[in-house]
């Protein structure tokens, strides 16, 4: 049954739109991205002063911008439970619901990764900006993190504690970097950061508040089998219109 | 004819020492894999090193340099006994950036889509060096890290040998080294053509790391020879410019390794010393060169009989970073019939 809805979904998103039309749902505007590489990208136009964060889908070398224009979705196969420890008490409770979106690549989920290769040398002092957790609008809590070489936690941003001057992300210019994107439900989640450095021509130069989208999805429950077996996004979406 | 040659071979050598290597200590860098069509069987697969936005070196242009605060602990998670003993020292190049040291991936982001099946692979062939080398990652939240090359003592693993790599994409690792030193690690790509089902294996590509700080004998062969070297030429009991005398000679006694010459080979003379004549040995020592001992010897018989190493300094001139030492016999000259001198130098290494 895994195999069939990974065969399905996995890495074609326009069969997902496709299904969704002929179910006559509700077109949703965003674009859909489930798996393969994609980065919150942040580019800055030094001539302009202008910050464009944008989405972008390694996969089709599209830029979604705004980045509202792509939904980035966490499938259900990112949901794994909180392991014992205090350091992963960030999580929640040890044993309950997270769904994560890993650092390393995993065929079946998002690859989602934060580039700043659009934004030059010399650019800002030191060669780096600053990416701010601004505001979580969701069914749960939202953290970003690493893990350190030998698998622990390095704490990005977390919504779950407020957001303060802890929620910055320190990152070069001219590079990528990969992170853990967890969640504690599922359900539509609104992410809005704020991009920021030290222009070398315009000084401090912040970006406002950008907006993202994110989808978890809901575990499907053992009923749902039948219908994934018919086709693995219809299935999801009837599971979808069972929850409302 | 022969001095033609001679020549040549010292044109190509000196073309080396001025085309200065690439030391990449904080930059992120992936090793790309590369695939040309337009070759044949091995060839059609290599791998360059990618580092800043758009640079490209080759395996001979570049070390990868990792910088003293490398060094971590091992810890006592179980997760990572394959490492070692909890508390041993581990030199990692990291998964997750830290702005001092290489931010080192695996891309297939230069591989055409619709050619190979997913994923490809960086294929680990050997390491060469002082120590064991190990490549992992690390995701999602407290599941065991996913162990992709082990070498140790020289022998690669054949459960963990290659890091998976999707077309496309790019992957980052963790890359450690059981001590400091310098490395030379040769990896194969490796990919299954669309509707295939055998690997097509690339060709071999030696990468250079320098795991600072290096050992003396390591800094003399970085500091000689391009990066990705094959130990086939400066390995130390090797001769490569033919003038007989192996590169750990050359390096002990201050030589130039690309220059056939026999200048500079410690010499034989008699000294004065408190009314007797002395045999005596004189040799160049380097002073950097702790890895060195230096052996003067001498025996009573040409075929057989113990050597015995001098000790007795006659005179030592100071050159800088070299020294001229003379060491004399212990037994007057005229105390023996027969006395046979030899100098030895040993490299202690790793």
């Amino acid at each position: 049954m895994k195999n069939q809805n990974t065969q399905i979904t996995g890495r074609i998103c326009q069969l997902g739109l496709a299904a969704l039309l002929t179910t006559g749902l509700t077109v949703q505007a965003q674009t859909p991205l489930y798996t393969g590489h994609a980065d919150v990208g942040l580019a800055y136009d030094v001539d302009a002063n202008e910050w464009e964060l944008h989405v972008h889908d390694g996969e089709s070398d599209v830029e979604y911008f705004p980045a509202t224009d792509a939904r980035l979705m966490v499938r259900h196969q990112a949901h794994t439970t909180v392991p014992a420890g205090a350091q992963w008490s960030f999580l929640g409770a040890p044993g309950s619901s997270t769904w994560i979106l890993p650092a390393t690549e995993d065929e079946d989920l998002l690859f989602l990764g934060i580039g700043t290769e659009e934004i030059d040398p010399g650019t800002f002092t030191g060669n780096s900006l600053s990416l701010a957790l601004k505001a979580v609008s969701g069914p749960g809590n939202f953290a970003l993190y690493d893990t350190d070489s030998f698998g622990d936690p390095l704490l990005r941003w977390n919504s779950a504690d407020g957001f303060s001057g802890a929620d910055v992300l320190t990152l070069s210019t001219g590079g990528h970097a990969h992170f853990n994107w967890a969640f504690s439900a599922p359900g539509d989640y609104t992410i809005t950061l704020e991009a920021f450095g030290e222009s070398a021509l315009h000084g401090f130069t912040s970006s406002g508040d950008v907006s993202y989208l994110f989808r978890v999805e809901a575990v499907p429950e053992p009923t749902m089998g039948a219908l994934l077996g018919l086709g693995g996004m219809m299935g999801w979406w009837a599971s979808r219109r069972k929850k409302k | 004819m022969k001095k033609i040659l001679h020549l040549v071979l010292i044109a190509v050598c000196g073309f080396f020492a001025e085309a200065q290597p690439l030391y990449l200590t904080n930059q992120h860098m992936d090793f790309r894999l590369q695939y040309d069509s337009a070759s044949t069987d091995s060839n059609r697969l290599n791998i360059i090193l990618g580092y800043d936005p758009g640079q490209r070196v080759t395996n001979t242009q570049a070390y990868i340099v990792a910088n003293p605060n490398a060094q971590l602990a091992i810890p006592a998670n179980p997760n990572f006994a394959f490492l070692g003993p909890a508390g041993a020292p581990i030199w990692i190049l990291p998964q997750q950036q830290n702005v001092s040291l290489p931010f080192l991936g695996i891309s297939a982001e230069d591989i055409p889509g619709g050619v190979f099946e997913n994923p490809m692979a960086l294929e680990l062939v050997s390491v060469e060096g002082p120590g064991n080398f190990f490549v992992w990652s690390v995701s999602g939240a407290g599941q065991p890290p996913t162990v992709k090359m082990i070498a140790t003592n020289g022998v690669v693993s054949p459960q963990h040998n290659q890091a998976n790599v999707f077309v496309g994409s790019h992957e980052h690792n963790n890359w450690a080294f059981s001590t400091n030193g310098l490395y030379r690690v040769t990896f194969r790509a490796n990919g299954t053509f669309l509707g295939q089902t055998t690997n097509t294996l690339g060709r071999d590509v030696a990468w250079s790391f320098q795991i600072l700080p290096l050992r003396p004998w390591e800094n003399w062969i970085a500091t000689n020879w391009p990066p990705a070297t094959a130990s086939s030429t400066n390995g130390p009991a090797v001769d490569p410019d033919g003038d007989g005398i192996p590169n750990a000679l050359e390096y002990a006694l201050g030589l130039n390794p690309h220059q056939n010459s026999t200048a500079g080979l410690p010499t034989f003379s008699f000294v004065m010393d408190a009314d007797e004549t002395y045999g005596a040995l004189t040799f160049t020592r380097v002073k950097v060169a702790t890895d060195i001992d230096y052996l003067p010897s001498v025996r009573d018989a040409l075929l057989a009989g113990e050597w015995t190493t001098l000790t007795n300094v006659v005179s030592t001139v100071d050159h800088g970073e070299t020294e001229t030492v003379t060491v004399r016999d212990f037994l007057p000259a005229a105390a023996e019939a027969n006395r046979l001198f030899q100098f030895r130098a040993r490299l202690n290494y790793p």
